[in-house]
């Protein structure tokens, strides 16, 4: 029987959805999807874990800083004087706030009221897209269960967010503290950077994110040095080449060139003023073991037994895991180690030399407050923690083969269990009065405090300082024609709390 | 001579581009980068905005009742920190009747407070200068003091509080057991009685900073 152009034609449509089952079966396997699907994820579990950014529209301590800053002197200006002092840039806290300057634009319309949201959801983003980079950069090195495991446990990393005095919501949705989080992204460029990158491309890629790194958190420039390597190596194997004699593609240190011309322009930043209300005490060398070991180092093994650890089991417990590292680490893995261990020392030291009033802070194990100075490391320690438990694997026989996962295992539970997702902890700062931001707004049309660019009183001011909910010195600082256009908006939804309208609305 | 390759392009070998093959190839694999785009913007929102709507919630419900201030506090005059006996008076006046809580802005200087004997009673003047009469009383336990934050203190309501003038009084512990917690005082926008400060910060002049809770209070 003939074969009809109809017949032919069949199996045409099935074998176009067999192709796109195929073609989404390579999508899902791309490092790239798997990526943004990560950081999705990531995104929802630290929005679950610390909400209070998100659904308070109030800007918290330097985010209202630099959105004022953003407003009335512009993004360069407040990226190098936005520091008190103005003696370092703060690239890339400045950046996720005006990133959520312009997400408030463009979804609400620049509505004033969304402000403080939108930059909160932009830098949960940051957050979790930093956590999930070892899932785009780190695959060869971090093979099979390792790389979830990593990713599993930052997105579970203790934060103190259910405890006493929690400080967990100072850190998830809070642009001001995500300048830490460049200490890990660092980590994860330049293991990636000297595993990984073979192209010029990728190499000057790297090196930007590096320096932008750096831009934000001096503590990175002690990473730079590492991007050197491979140009060394390449050297090394063409002896009778000049450095400028190499090929192109063979890895120059653009981060590392453009970070020390960086630094003799802009300088290390001075250490700060301390903060507290009473003058710290010198640490004594129990609040150096706490502050540079316990809190720094251990904490990420040590966290669900913080409080029961004294100087005397620090020290042991240091010993301990020093010679558990020493013994079952496999030597092909010594540099990464070496190298996570280094950036976990230098910001340690850089604590103890000039954060002293940490030592107050602590009080000798009784709280982990301010997990903001800390969370950094603890990152950068989970990837060290996973490869040693896979190291240890591989040492271990028998019965004792599974010791190392069920201890990752018991940890990862432990932090689900401890601060787990599904409470939402409602910290009290997030109840600070009835004074809401629109009503704040509302009054600071009322009283007509408009202000100039200087900050200075000014009628025809084309700013408008709102006041602060609790009376402490930050101002907000926001556009004049932005808070009428919002109070009229949510005068219309019929959101603005009750009381007298604002004149300037009629 | 050159050897010449003979071998057909194998079937796995995609189809060159340009041609109506590649074409169809690319627009396949773009579509299926927007399949799992989609997905995953999909997803993620409606989890996200799950989150968001369960938080809400749980907000709204711990901070449901919003107290009304007893009046807007300015700058920061001083913070008390109550210990050695240290003592703070408030008068205020709340327009409404049954009040039936407080909140209190306390700080912590970042630690946690240890436990200690801290007070507080609510009063009411009366007329003619007699000694005032107490109504309330009870304990605050510091170690629920946060840091700049409002410390709720809950009582039986007050059925004619709005025709009483009350002061609350807050007393620290005797002693002074290191980390305490502290009531810092601002200047109020609005003239009202500042607070009455017996505490080794000397002369303070300034308003605790109070929230009036009463039943049923718009959320």
């Amino acid at each position: 029987m003939g074969e009809t152009s109809h017949d032919r034609a069949a199996p045409r449509p099935l074998a176009g959805w067999r192709a796109l089952a195929a073609d989404v079966g390579d999508v899902v396997r791309h490092p790239l999807f798997q990526y943004l699907a990560a950081t999705a994820a990531a995104l929802v579990l630290l929005f679950a874990r610390a909400p209070v950014a998100g659904v308070m529209p109030e800007l918290f301590a330097e985010d209202g800083a630099w959105t004022s800053s953003l407003h009335t002197r512009g993004f360069w200006e407040t990226v190098f004087h936005g520091r008190r002092g103005s003696d370092y840039p703060v690239f890339g806290n400045v950046l996720l706030l005006w990133l959520g300057r312009q997400w408030c634009d463009l979804v609400h319309g620049g509505d004033l009221l969304h402000l403080a949201g939108d930059c909160a959801r932009v830098s949960y983003l940051a957050f979790a897209a930093a956590i999930s980079l070892p899932v785009l950069l780190l695959r060869r090195q971090l093979p099979g269960v390792r790389l979830p495991a990593v990713w599993l446990l930052a997105c579970f990393l203790p934060l103190g967010l259910h405890d006493r005095s929690p400080s967990g919501f100072e850190i998830l949705g809070r642009a001001a503290n995500g300048g830490f989080l460049c200490l890990f992204i660092a980590f994860v460029l330049a293991w990636h950077r000297l595993a990984n990158v073979r192209h010029r491309g990728a190499a000057l890629a790297t090196d930007v994110g590096l320096l932008a790194c750096a831009a934000t958190n001096p503590l990175c420039h002690a990473i730079l040095p590492v991007t050197i390597w491979p140009s060394l190596a390449a050297a090394g194997q063409a002896p009778h080449r000049r450095l400028w004699q190499l090929p192109a593609d063979r890895l120059f240190p653009w981060g590392l060139v453009t970070a020390v011309i960086f630094l003799v322009t802009v300088g290390m930043p001075a250490p700060q003023a301390k903060r507290l209300p009473v003058t710290a005490p010198p640490l004594t060398p129990e609040a150096i073991v706490e502050i540079g070991l316990a809190r720094s180092m251990l904490y990420p093994v040590a966290w669900p037994v913080y409080r029961q650890l004294s100087t005397a089991r620090t020290l042991l417990l240091a010993l301990v895991c020093a010679a558990v590292g020493w013994r079952l680490a496999q030597p092909r893995h010594r540099a990464v180690y070496l190298g996570g261990l280094t950036v976990m020392a230098i910001a340690s030291l850089a604590l103890v030399l000039f954060r002293t009033e940490l030592g107050q802070c602590l009080g000798g194990y009784r709280t982990t407050f301010p997990d903001r100075y800390f969370y950094a490391q603890h990152l950068v320690a989970l990837p060290l923690l996973v490869l040693l438990a896979s190291d240890a694997q591989e040492r271990l026989r028998g019965a004792a083969r599974m010791l190392p996962g069920a201890v990752l295992v018991a940890l990862g539970l432990t932090a689900i269990v401890r601060e787990p997702a599904w409470t939402v902890p409602t910290h009290p700062v997030s109840g600070n009065g009835r004074s809401s931001f629109a009503a704040r707004l509302a009054e600071a049309l009322e009283q007509q405090r408009f202000v100039d660019a200087d900050l200075r009183p000014a009628t025809d001011g084309a700013f408008l300082e709102v006041p602060n909910p609790d009376g402490r010195p930050k101002r907000l600082i926001v556009p004049r024609e932005g808070a009428i256009r919002s109070l009229d908006r949510a005068r219309r939804l019929a959101r603005l709390p009750p009381g007298p309208a604002p004149r300037l609305l009629r | 001579m050159r050897a010449v390759a003979t071998t057909a392009p194998s079937a796995a070998t995609p189809p060159a581009l340009g041609t109506d093959a590649g074409l169809q190839r690319g627009a396949c694999r773009l579509l299926a980068w927007a399949i799992c785009l989609g997905v995953i913007l999909a997803t993620g929102s409606t989890a996200f905005s799950t989150v968001e709507w369960h938080a809400r919630a749980a907000f709204r419900a711990r901070f449901g009742r919003p107290g009304e201030p007893m009046v807007d506090v300015r700058d920061l005059v001083g913070v008390v920190r109550l210990a050695d006996g240290a003592e703070v008076e408030q008068a205020f006046h709340t327009d409404r009747d049954d009040l039936d809580g407080l909140q209190l802005r306390t700080v912590n200087w970042k630690t946690t407070p240890v436990a200690a004997d801290c007070r507080w009673r609510l009063e009411v003047e009366q007329e003619g200068g007699a000694p005032r009469r107490v109504l309330r009383t009870g304990r605050i336990d510091p170690r629920r003091a946060g840091d700049w934050s409002f410390l709720e203190i809950g009582f039986p309501a007050l059925p004619d509080s709005s025709r009483q003038r009350l002061v609350l009084v807050v007393s620290g512990p005797a002693d002074d057991p290191g980390a305490v917690m502290g009531l810092p005082l601002f200047n109020a926008a609005a003239p009202h009685p500042p607070a009455v400060v017996r505490a080794a910060e000397g002369p303070l002049t300034g308003c605790l900073h109070l929230m009036l809770l009463h039943p049923g209070a718009a959320p």
